[in-house]
Parts: structure tokens; sequence; C-alpha cells
């Protein structure tokens, strides 16, 4: 990497560099241009928009790019704040059918974030299975990932958030509530985006047409229990269910490994016990594991037995930090997961296909 | 990345918005209520307006009209 730097700076001169910079990082450039139309605010009022806006974009469009990287196949959509111009008519105002939110003078930017963060989340995130879970259940998650967001982008919005949003929505709502409270357990063992948000992304892609969707809304609270129940599992607990298998999500978890078992590379026993979850009809498999140097090749070399073996690819692996119990306390560890999918997907595309399910 | 457009007034503009809208002097007299609550919009606790069935609502700062105005931008993919 710095012979790279080194050879920019040598062709392109600082510039060429900081150009470099923002090309690379389109989403941090913009947080920085915030600060300097923040400093300017003052003396022009054109600076005082810039900055609301790029604050804004900056942010929101900087977490979509991390949870790109999060989750596969969720396709990361930006913010683009566009202010009202000063022409805007009734005629062009019912020609264009959109909505217009109100941002307040940046003294309220912290009020303006949490906003626009919540208009965007309830557009963007989840789109596709937005449609066929519950009200509650949409608006906890767009809650807890409006959370998320400003934990990591904006900390100081917190409050904000917490007594103008959170507060008077979980008290009025003890579902939305309950729910909240168990994405947090999931989350503290690091499976909220990889497995339940990744599981309804699949689940989005995967019906179409008239559904059922009763079945699903009762089908997302079972996977919450079960994601629920896994985050409250002690170390090494054999007594816990490690398959989900409903009509719409088909998953399993795979515990690997035993240092014992790492140590004599034996693969065979877990590409039996896959092979025996894939004749129930699961259809995701998430491998997880501690990611220190001989597990996680271990883990691999389970992934690549698989694809040779059995009808499967290895579809995705991210390496993240959970907190699990031992011995009945949150212990940190560093862990790997690997998404192992059947290659002959079940999709319900029509009523014909709806029907089945409810047989 | 594809971006979502989100439109927005600043609190500068508001009220030349509204008069360009003819609805300014409604809004200011009390005549315009919450799409979601009912309670009167004013100045101050106007959050958002968006078209619906020819008409103009409007959203005002209420935690649960606000919650209401989300669903509603999911349900009609607005």
């Amino acid at each position: 990497m710095e012979t790279v730097i080194r050879y920019v700076l040598a062709i392109f001169g600082s510039s060429g560099f900081i150009l470099l910079i923002i090309f690379l990082n389109p989403q941090k450039a913009e947080i920085w241009a915030s600060i300097f139309w923040k400093l300017l605010r003052t003396f022009f009022k054109k600076a005082e928009k810039k900055y609301i806006q790029h604050d804004i974009q900056g942010r929101i469009n900087d977490y979509n790019r991390i949870l790109g990287k999060e989750v596969k196949n969720y396709e990361p959509t930006g913010i683009k704040i566009s202010w009202i111009e000063e022409s805007e008519r009734q005629t062009s105002f019912f020609k264009d059918n959109a909505i217009i939110i109100r941002l307040r003078k940046s003294e309220n930017q912290n009020r303006n974030f949490v906003f626009a963060s919540l208009t965007f989340i309830s557009q963007v995130v989840l789109k596709k299975a937005k449609r066929y879970i519950s009200p509650s259940q949409k608006e906890s998650i767009d809650l807890y990932v409006a959370k998320k967001l400003f934990a990591k982008e904006k900390p100081e919005v917190i409050d904000q958030f917490v007594n103008d949003f959170l507060i008077p929505k979980t008290e009025n709502n003890k579902k939305v509530s309950e729910y909240f409270d168990k994405y947090s357990l999931i989350d503290k063992v690091g499976l909220f985006w990889p497995v339940f948000i990744q599981e309804l992304i699949f689940l989005g892609n995967k019906v179409f047409g008239k559904r059922r969707e009763d079945i699903i809304v009762t089908e997302v609270n079972g996977l919450v229990e079960f994601l629920k129940t896994y985050s409250e599992r002690e170390l090494g607990d054999q007594k816990n269910k490690l398959t989900f298998n409903g009509r719409y999500c088909r998953f399993g978890i795979m515990i690997v490994a035993k240092s014992s078992k790492v140590r004599t590379g034996d693969l065979k026993p877990y590409l039996k016990y896959m092979l025996k979850l894939l004749n129930v009809g699961i259809e995701n498999i998430y491998i997880i594991g501690s990611s220190q140097q001989n597990n996680e090749a271990f883990m691999r070399n389970i992934c690549l037995a698989a694809e040779a073996e059995l009808n499967v690819q290895c579809f995705y692996e991210k390496e993240y930090s959970a907190h699990i119990m031992i011995q009945g306390k949150r212990t940190k560890c560093d862990n790997l997961l690997i998404i192992v999918r059947r290659k002959d997907l079940q999709y319900h595309y029509d009523s014909e296909d709806q029907a089945k399910l409810s047989k | 990345m594809d971006k979502k457009e989100i439109k927005a007034v600043h609190d500068d503009d508001l009220e030349t918005l509204l008069s360009n809208l003819n609805i300014l002097n409604d809004v200011k007299s009390g005549k315009k209520k919450c799409r979601f609550c009912g309670c009167v919009i004013d100045l101050d606790n106007l959050e958002a307006i968006f078209p619906d069935s020819g008409d103009i609502k409007f959203v005002c700062s209420n935690p649960e009209c606000l919650k209401q105005f989300y669903l509603f931008l999911e349900k009609e993919n607005v």
C-alpha cells in the first residue's frame, strides 16, 4: 500500500492523492464536505443547507456501504436529499407524487438526522420482505436498524432517538418492545445481520405472486424465537435445536469444531451431518466457528469438500465478533461464519406453490 | 450505488413552499389537520407533506403519527 501511495504522489502530486482518496471513499468525502459547510454556515445561507444535506447523505450512505459487506445479496440503496425548489407549485407537487419532509435549521441537526434516517430506512431496508411481515415486525426491525445506524454514524443522536421515538413507540406497543429486546440478544452473538436479516432477504427473494402472509408472519416469529434461544445458549450446550425447518425459511446452524476434531482433520462427520440436513429440506447451512487460524482452515476445508460431494455452493463468508455465554457470562470471541446454500432452492412463484404450503 | 431521492424543505423555505401550494393561509389559520391523528397542523409541528387522493396531506411531529407515516410509505411504496 505504501508503494502505491508513493507512486500516486510521484505521478499526480498531493492534489491527485486527495482526489484518489475521495474517489475511493465517496461517503467519507461527503462527511468531510459536511464539516466544511458546517464551518461556513454562519456566513452563507447556502452553506447551511449544504451542511444539513451532506451530513445526512454522507453518514447514511457510509452505513449502507457497511451493510453491503455484512449481508450477501443486500442491494445497498443510498439516499439523496433534494431541496425543494422555490418554484415548486401544486401541479409539479402532484405530478411528482413525492413526499416532502421538513428539515429544520441546523441547530436541530440531530433531530433532522433521526427523522431523515427513519424515513429512509422505512422505504429502503428489506423492501421485499417487508411486503409480507407484520407491522410490528417491520417497525421493530426499522427501529433496531436505526439504532445501529446511529450508534455507528452519529452516537450523539441516540438520546434524541430514544426520547423522541424509541420510548414512545415501545411504550405504546408491547410487541415492538419484545421484538426489539430479542434482536438485541441475537445481535450480541453477532447473528442479527448475517443470519436474521440474511434469512429475511432470502425470504423476500423467493416468494412471489399470491402469498400466505399469515404463514410468513408466524414463521418470522419462529425465526426470531429460534435465534433468541440460540443467543442464550451456553458454550458447548447440546440441548438446543440448531435447525429451523419452516415453510419458507429452512436453515441449520453447524458449529465447528471441537479442537480434537480439528486436530484429526476428519471432515466426514460434518459432511454426514450436512447431508442429513439437506435430506430434510434444509436450504441454508450456517457454519459457525472460531476464527482462529486452524479452525478457520478446517471450516473452509469442510466447505470445499461439501461443494465437491454435496449439491451445495459456498455462498458467503464473514468474520464477526460474538459475545457468547460461557458459565453464565457474556464473553467476546472472534468467529467466522460461512453460508452454504443448496443449489436446488425452492421458490414460491404462484398460488399452486403457495397451496402446497398449507398441506 | 442506486440512490433513493427524498425531497426536503428547509425551515427557511417552508412558508414559501406552502404559499406556492396555496395552503399557507389555511395552515396559519389552523384549518389543516394531521392525516393520522387529526390534530391541527401549524408551522411548528409540521413534519411532512404528501399528495394523497388528489389532496395535500400533512403529518405532525407526534411520534405515533410518524410511525403511521413510515408504515404508510412502506405500504404505498412512495
